[in-house]
C-alpha cells in the first residue's frame, strides 16, 4: 500500500512539473485581426544587491517600448517582457534555454551583466535570437564569432583603456592599488586599467582579487592604506564598493577611490554616504539629463514623468536599444517566418546608423560600436550625487 | 625589518582583533552546544544573523518612529545602542532556545542517529536564511530581501585612535571591549554558578550528571541561550561596525567561527575566545606581507597544523574551566 501510494505520488510531482514548463510557454505570435505581436525580452538582475545597476535599463525599455507603439508606425506590436536572472549566470543560461524555441521572442535586451551574457549566449546565438546589450561591457563578448550579439556601448578595452589618462592625467597620480572580484567583468576590467596604467608609466602597487559577498575587507582596506597608494582602483560592482569605502575612510585613507560603471548605482550613494564623497567613477554611459539636444530632453521629461526620478545608469542606452530595433524593424518589413525575420532584423540592425539619445550608432563585423561611436565619461561623486566631468578625452 | 612588517603589524593586528572578536562571540555558540550535545549546530549563523536584522529593525524604530536623529549624541545615543543589542540578544536567544525545542530536542528524545541531527541543523539554517531572503506571499513583505539593509547612520563613525596613520574606529573598539566583557561574565558564569558547574557536569557525563540531580534538559536550554546571546550582540555590533545586515551574513563568519571553536578546542568556553582571537590574527596579520588573496588558504592550513599536533585544539576538548 505505502510503495503504491509514493509511485502515485511522484507520479503527480513529475506531471506537475511537466504541466508547469509547458504552461510558461507563451506560444503563437499573432493577436487575431491586429498587428502580430514580437517579444522583446529584458534580462538581468530585477531583484537582489545589484538590481539597482539593472531596473533603470528595465524601466527605459519598458518606456521606449510604450513609446514605440504608441507611435504606431511599426508593422507589429512590441511586448517587453522582463527575466529576473540575479545575476547569476547559471540561472541566465537556463533561462536562456527556455527563451531559444519561443516564436514570438525576436531580440534579447542585453543580458545586463558580462558573465550571463557569456553564458546565455552560448545557447541563444546558436538559435539565431539577437541580443542587444546595453550594459555588459567585458571585450571578450564581441570575441566569439558571434553573429546575433550587438553591444551598444563601448566596452571595457575603452574603458579601461582610458582609466589611465584619467588616473595619471586629470587626476595626476602615480602610484595604484588595484583590486577586483573576480567576476568576468571586475577581473576583465581590472586587468586592462593594470595594463595599461603600466604601459603609460604609472606605479601598480597592488593587484589583488577579493572574494564579493564578503562584508569584512579588512586585511585589504589596511594594505591599501599603509601603502599610501595615491589611488585605489576597484574592478567590480557596488555592493562591494560600498564596504570598501567604508572601510577605507574608516582607516583614515588619504587617497582617492576610483571605480568604474559597476559601482555606479543609487545604492553606493546611499549605502556608501559620506565616504563615497569624492570617488570617480568611469562609465561608457553618458548623462542624459545634462545633455542639451531634443531627443534626450524629452527622454528625460519623460522618465522623470513615469518613473519620479532620473534616468538611473544605463537607462539611455537601453531606450535607445529599443528604438534602434524598432528602427531594423521597420527597414525588414512584415514579420514572417521568424527565424528568417530575425535574420532580416539583425542585418539591418548590422547596417544601421541610428541616430540615438546616447550616440549614433554604428557596428561592426562582430557586434561591436564603430570607435567614433565609442565613448567613456567620468563622474565625481559630490553632495551625493553623481556630477558628470564629461568625456575622458575632453578632460585635460 | 622589512616595511611591510613594520608599517602593517600593528594595523592588521587590530583589525584581527576586532574580527577575531566577532568570531569568537559567535563560535561559543559552537563549542558549548558542542561539548553538551556532541553537536555541531549549523543553525548557529543564523542565529547571528538575525541578531544583525533585530539590531538594525531596533535602529530603525529608533529613527523613523521615535525621531532619533542621524547621527545622535549623548546619553540617548548610548542608551539606544544599548537597547537594541539588548534586543537583538533577546531575539538571538529566543531563537537559539527555540531552534532547540523544534529542532533538536524530538530528535534527542527519539534516539536519532547523529547524522539526523546533522540534517536538521543544515535544514534549519538554510530554512533561516531564505525566510529573511525571500518576500513573503500574503502580506507581502519581506524581514530583509535579497540585497543589505543599511543601519541608520545613528552613530557617528569616529577615529578613537590613530597607530601608524591608520586609525582604530568607535564601533571597532566597542567590539573588543563588548566581547571581553561578555567573556569574562560568561567565565565567572561557567565556573562559579551552580548553573555553570551543571553545564560542565552534562559535558562530562550526562548520565552521572543526571544522577546527581542535574536537570540535563534545562542545561541544555540554558546552553544555547547563552550560545544565542552572544551571537545576537554579536551580530548588531557586527551590522553596526559595516553598516549592514543582510540574510547571507552569517554564512561565511559562521563557518570561521566554528573553525575558530575547532582550533581553540571545541566544547571549550575559554578555547572558543582563543581560537576566535587567533583565527581573527592570523587572518589578517598572514597577509601582512603576502597579496591579500591567500587570506583562506593560509587560516586553513594553519588550522590543518595545529590540528595534526593538537587535534583536540589548543586548549583541548571538553567545557573545562
Amino acid at each position: 500500500m505505502r510503495g503504491k501510494f509514493s509511485k502515485i505520488l511522484a507520479l503527480t510531482a513529475v506531471l506537475a512539473i511537466v504541466g508547469a514548463a509547458c504552461g510558461g510557454d507563451n506560444g503563437g505570435g499573432t493577436g487575431g485581426g491586429d498587428k502580430p505581436k514580437l517579444t522583446l525580452t529584458y534580462m538581468g538582475a530585477l531583484t537582489g544587491p545589484l538590481a539597482q545597476l539593472v531596473l533603470p535599463g528595465r524601466n527605459a525599455s519598458q518606456l521606449a517600448v510604450d513609446a514605440v507603439n504608441a507611435k504606431g508606425d511599426l508593422p507589429v506590436t512590441l511586448v517587453l517582457d522582463a527575466q529576473d536572472t540575479t545575476a547569476d549566470k547559471n540561472k541566465a543560461q537556463t533561462i536562456a534555454q527556455g527563451l531559444k524555441d519561443k516564436t514570438d521572442l525576436l531580440a534579447v535586451l542585453g543580458p545586463a551583466f558580462s558573465g550571463e551574457s557569456q553564458t546565455t549566449g552560448q545557447v541563444l546565438d546558436p538559435a539565431g535570437i539577437i541580443r542587444f546589450t546595453g550594459s555588459a561591457t567585458n571585450p571578450p563578448l564581441a570575441q566569439q564569432g558571434w553573429k546575433y550579439f550587438f553591444r551598444g556601448l563601448g566596452n571595457d578595452a575603452s574603458q579601461g583603456g582610458e582609466t589611465d589618462d584619467v588616473i595619471l592625467n586629470f587626476l595626476k597620480k602615480k602610484t595604484v592599488y588595484i583590486g577586483h572580484d573576480k567576476t568576468q567583468y571586475g577581473e576583465g576590467l581590472a586587468t586592462i586599467v593594470r595594463d595599461n596604467v603600466k604601459a603609460a608609466g604609472g606605479n601598480v602597487v597592488a593587484f589583488e582579487a577579493q572574494d564579493p559577498g564578503k562584508k569584512d575587507y579588512s586585511p585589504l582596506t589596511t594594505k591599501v592604506v599603509s601603502s599610501n597608494a595615491d589611488i585605489f582602483y576597484w574592478g567590480g560592482y557596488s555592493p562591494e564598493a560600498i564596504l570598501l569605502v567604508k572601510s577605507l575612510k574608516e582607516k583614515g585613507y588619504k587617497g582617492t577611490f576610483v571605480g568604474a560603471d559597476g559601482a555606479k548605482d543609487d545604492s553606493f550613494l546611499k549605502g556608501g554616504g559620506a565616504a563615497a564623497e569624492g570617488a570617480y567613477l568611469t562609465c561608457p554611459c553618458g548623462d542624459p539629463s545634462v545633455a542639451t539636444d531634443e531627443k534626450s530632453k524629452a527622454f528625460v521629461s519623460a522618465f522623470r514623468s513615469k518613473y519620479n526620478g532620473d534616468p538611473g545608469i544605463y537607462a539611455a542606452e537601453y531606450w535607445d536599444a529599443v528604438h534602434l530595433i524598432a528602427d531594423a524593424i521597420k527597414t525588414a518589413g512584415k514579420p514572417g517566418d521568424i527565424k528568417a525575420y530575425r535574420d532580416k532584423v539583425r542585418d539591418a540592425i548590422a547596417k544601421t546608423s541610428y541616430q540615438g539619445v546616447t550616440k549614433t550608432f554604428g557596428f561592426q563585423e562582430n557586434g561591436e560600436l564603430v570607435d567614433s561611436a565609442v565613448a567613456t565619461y567620468l563622474y565625481k561623486v559630490e553632495g551625493g550625487k553623481y556630477k558628470p566631468l564629461g568625456k575622458v578625452a575632453d578632460l585635460k | 625589518m622589512p616595511d611591510c612588517l613594520q608599517s602593517g603589524f600593528w594595523p592588521h593586528t587590530f583589525d584581527g582583533l576586532v574580527l577575531g572578536s566577532i568570531y569568537a562571540m559567535i563560535a561559543l555558540g559552537y563549542t558549548m552546544v558542542y561539548g553538551v550535545l556532541q553537536l555541531i549546530n549549523f543553525a548557529h549563523s543564523e542565529v547571528f544573523m538575525v541578531g544583525s536584522f533585530f539590531g538594525v529593525y531596533s535602529l530603525l524604530v529608533a529613527v523613523e518612529q521615535l525621531g532619533l536623529a542621524t547621527p545622535a549624541g549623548g546619553l540617548v545615543l548610548w542608551l539606544v545602542l544599548l537597547a537594541a543589542f539588548l534586543i537583538a540578544m533577546a531575539a538571538s536567544g529566543a531563537l537559539a532556545v527555540g531552534l532547540e525545542r523544534v529542532a533538536y530536542a524530538p530528535l534527542r528524545r527519539r534516539g536519532a542517529p547523529r547524522l539526523a541531527f546533522l540534517i536538521t541543523a543544515i535544514g534549519a539554517s538554510l530554512v533561516l536564511q531564505n525566510l529573511w531572503l525571500v518576500r513573503i506571499p500574503g502580506i507581502d513583505v519581506t524581514l530583509g530581501g535579497a540585497g543589505p539593509v543599511f543601519y541608520p547612520e545613528v552613530l557617528e563613525k569616529s577615529t578613537v585612535f590613530k597607530v601608524f596613520g591608520y586609525g582604530v574606529s568607535n564601533t571597532a573598539l566597542m567590539i573588543v571591549v563588548v566581547t571581553a566583557i561578555m567573556y569574562v561574565l560568561l567565565d565567572r558564569f561557567v565556573t562559579k554558578t551552580r548553573v555553570g558547574k551543571g553545564i560542565r557536569a552534562v559535558a562530562q557525563d550526562p548520565e552521572t550528571a543526571s544522577m546527581m540531580g542535574v536537570d540535563i534538559n534545562r542545561i541544555i536550554t540554558i546552553t544555547f541561550l547563552a550560545g544565542g546571546l552572544m551571537a545576537g550582540g554579536a551580530g548588531m555590533l557586527y551590522g553596526l561596525h559595516f553598516g549592514q545586515a543582510q540574510f547571507s551574513i552569517g554564512f561565511l563568519p559562521g563557518i570561521k567561527a566554528f573553525t575558530a571553536a575547532v582550533l581553540g578546542g571545541i566544547g571549550n568556553v575559554r578555547g572558543a575566545l582563543l581560537g576566535g582571537l587567533l583565527l581573527g590574527l592570523i587572518e589578517n596579520l598572514g597577509v601582512m606581507c603576502l597579496a591579500t588573496h591567500w587570506q583562506d588558504v593560509i587560516a586553513f592550513m594553519v588550522l590543518v597544523v595545529v590540528l595534526m599536533f593538537r587535534p583536540t585544539g589548543i586548549l583541548g576538548e571538553r567545557v573545562r574551566a
